[in-house]
């Protein structure tokens, strides 16, 4: 009888929280743009995981991006504007390789980068994509993680201060700027170049609110640049969206690829994990031997994980040749021949290589042409080709084509 | 379609959990509306009673294969708590499964927020794997579970368990054997899949009657004995198999043996 009281009591209560919260949001705005902050930038794809590895003192901004995304593509990076010394991420990190440099790269012979000084890497490249997705270590051997604790590099004459930690993308940047495999260049030189770049202060006012540079702000505008980069438009994604159609044989490649059949999917990712791999360390029956000094043995000293490396993502796999840590194999025939008859034995090998029982998943040639057919599916022709993600100033003889 | 589902399913569970855990209570109108206690689950996989020492060849099976342990991972749902003097109720429906993984301790404690009615409890049940109601194929899309997909070819959904072990084969060389159960195949002479066998089956613990106090958290130990899935009654012969994820025959075996690979321990 009585119960029409609390009801209008209830309408009051809530305009009035819904009025106040307006008035915040709007006070907010207000407030925002009068100290000029940056915008945020949402990462959020509905198909991929929750957990974003976004580290709580580099939020994404729309302005950041942008900064990070010059930095990432100028040259000058390697603080020197002599055209010989010029280096910066985009002289191995193509768009058009996913982010790779590319099996067919000039000046990289057979996808084997090597620094400004000649060294080659230790090993082949990585693509960028879908990044802010890995959370379990960097690097091939996952030795960039929230979990390693060391500081700064004796050996290069950098510092054991917070900034210079391992801990994540932002650190992959300084570690760029030192490392004798690729800029080997000297930080300090490096800030004051930018610095002295007319474009860049004002840019550094907007994401950061002042126009200081240090590595600390260019490590982290590259990162979010780098977070930014995602990959979800793959024939393959338009086909689980119910908009793209798969052939005959791309199916089969599926089944193959899902099943313990080909037995793919246990390491790399399925149609419900659309990453594209588990990003877990895994020995994939390569050798029988274990010796190389990158693995993942290198990180965790656990004799377990010799042979080890994070299994790579298999989106755009056709772009990223060559392949394997070591670019062992040149094309997808190599590789899918070495899984089909080349597993060899070893107490190193996953319990889930179930195919090494038996040297190989041993599948007929027509197979084998399937299951490559849903690899191609894996590719984002949208992704090489977005213009957010290209070079930023082509026509600018500092940036790298 | 999804997030219809999704909203059904809610919404289908709330009305399971009020009346699983409100009507008991209303049933006993003279009793305070605080009289409720927690449970907890602590998951423990062992062999003969020992804790698991993983990666270590030191077991031996029904079928004489020497092996060692590298992975566990599963699934267990619909917990029921049986009482005769505050009715069955269905515990925590609002997360009916939970996973657990020895990589990941945090997995094996499980928490849930329900609060029980005290009283004495005579038994609890749970399913193995995930019931035909919660197999959902993309119901996760998180890791670890979403890494649990099972194949849409072979039924959809995810994997109930995940168990893989090296093992010295009758050459003496190391192998591998995945015993990885999910949903199962019918095939016809052709060997083409004509329909699915849901495996999954209830475990009900022996020996777990237990107590809720009011305001005090139960603890009840869950332990698997890893060694019981491969028999007997039915010998695995790790041998005989690489994967089992198609092999319906392999699969109704293991799940025949697991039925008695669980016991509790109640710490109340
Ligand atoms: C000389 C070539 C080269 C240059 C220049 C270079 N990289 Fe790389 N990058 C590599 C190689 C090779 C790897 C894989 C190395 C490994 O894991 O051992 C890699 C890996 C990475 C990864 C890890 C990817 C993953 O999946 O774990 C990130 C992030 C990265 N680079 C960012 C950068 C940034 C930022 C710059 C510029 C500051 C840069 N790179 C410059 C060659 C290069
Ligand atoms: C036990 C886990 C596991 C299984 C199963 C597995 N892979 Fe891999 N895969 C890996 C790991 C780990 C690597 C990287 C190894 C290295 O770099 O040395 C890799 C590398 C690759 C690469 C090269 C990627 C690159 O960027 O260089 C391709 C392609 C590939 N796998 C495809 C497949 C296919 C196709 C199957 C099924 C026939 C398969 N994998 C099964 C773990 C696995």
């Amino acid at each position: 009888m009585n119960r029409k009281q609390p009801n209008i009591i209830l309408i009051i209560i809530c305009t009035g929280l819904g009025l106040f919260i307006l008035t915040c949001s709007v006070s907010k705005g207000f407030v925002r743009n009068l100290f000029d902050q940056p915008t945020p930038y949402l990462l959020k794809i509905s198909i991929f995981p929750d957990s974003l590895n976004i580290p709580a003192d580099n939020p994404m901004t729309v302005e950041g991006i942008e900064l990070g995304r010059y930095l990432f593509y100028d040259g000058r990076l390697s603080g020197n504007k002599d055209k010989k010394k010029l280096m910066s991420c985009a002289s191995c990190h193509k768009q058009e390789h996913s982010f790779e440099c590319g099996i067919d790269n000039p000046l990289y012979k057979g996808g084997r980068p090597h620094g400004l000084s000649g060294k080659e890497t230790p090993h082949v490249m990585l693509p960028l994509i879908n990044l802010a997705w890995i959370n379990e270590g960097y690097l091939w051997n996952g030795k960039i993680s929230n979990s390693n604790n060391t500081l700064g590099d004796e050996k290069l004459g950098v510092p054991a201060e917070p900034i210079y930690n391992y801990k994540n993308i932002e650190s992959l940047v300084w570690m760029s700027i030192v490392s004798p495999y690729e800029i080997a260049g000297n930080i300090e030189k490096t800030v004051n170049t930018i610095q002295n770049i007319p474009l860049y202060p004002p840019m550094f006012k907007k994401a950061f609110g002042s126009d200081t540079v240090t590595i600390e702000r260019i490590d982290k505008a590259i990162a979010q640049f780098i977070r930014s980069l995602v990959s979800c438009n793959s024939r393959f994604d338009r086909f689980m969206d119910g908009k793209a159609e798969l052939t005959t044989s791309e199916m089969n490649g599926l089944t193959l690829f899902t099943t313990e059949r080909g037995d793919c999917f246990h390491c790399h990712g399925s149609p419900a994990l659309p990453l594209w791999t588990t990003n877990l360390f895994m020995n994939n029956a390569k050798d029988i031997d274990f010796n190389e000094i990158g693995d993942r043995f290198s990180v965790t000293h656990n004799p377990r994980d010799r042979g080890k490396y994070r299994v790579p993502t298999l989106r755009n796999i056709e772009l990223t040749a060559p392949y394997m840590h070591d670019g062992r194999f040149k094309t997808l025939e190599e590789v899918l021949e070495f899984y089909n008859s080349g597993l060899k034995r070893s107490p190193y090998v996953d319990p889930l290589m179930i195919n090494m029982n038996h040297g190989g998943m041993h599948l007929t040639n027509k197979d084998l042409i399937d299951l490559k057919a849903f690899l191609l599916t894996l590719t984002d022709s949208t992704f090489i080709t977005n213009p957010q993600y290209s070079n930023p100033l082509p026509w600018n003889k500092y940036f790298i084509k | 379609m999804k997030i219809t589902y999704k909203i059904f399913n809610s919404v289908l569970v709330a009305f399971i959990w009020y009346f699983a855990s409100v009507s008991p209570l209303s049933a006993q109108k003279s009793e305070p509306d605080n009289n409720y206690g927690d449970l907890s689950f602590n998951f423990v996989h062992q062999v003969d009673g020992n804790p698991i020492l993983y990666d270590t060849m030191i077991y031996t099976n029904s079928a004489g294969n020497k092996y060692e342990i590298n992975q566990v991972q599963y699934f267990i749902s619909e917990i029921v708590l049986y009482s005769h003097s505050v009715d069955s109720i269905m515990f925590s429906p609002l997360i009916p499964w939970h996973y657990v993984d020895k990589d990941y301790p945090n997995t094996l404690i499980w928490s849930p927020d329900d609060k029980i009615p005290a009283g004495r409890y005579d038994s609890i049940s749970f399913i193995f794997g995930l019931s035909k109601n919660n197999n959902k194929s993309y119901r996760f899309k998180n890791p670890p579970e979403s890494i649990m997909f099972w194949p849409d070819v072979l039924g959809g959904g995810y994997h109930y368990m995940k168990i893989n072990v090296r093992y010295h084969n009758n050459n003496g060389d190391i192998s591998n054997f995945n015993c990885h159960l999910g949903i199962g195949q019918i095939r016809n002479e052709q060997k083409k899949i004509i329909g699915f066998i849901h495996n999954y089956f209830r475990v009900t613990l022996p020996a777990s009657s237990f107590k809720i106090s009011k305001g005090e958290i139960s603890k009840v130990e869950i332990i698997m004995d890893i060694n019981k899935w491969f028999g007997p009654p039915d010998i695995i012969d790790f041998n005989n198999y690489g994967g089992i994820m198609d092999n319906q025959e392999a699969m109704r075996s293991i799940c025949k043996n697991g039925s008695s690979a669980f016991s509790c321990r109640i710490i109340e």
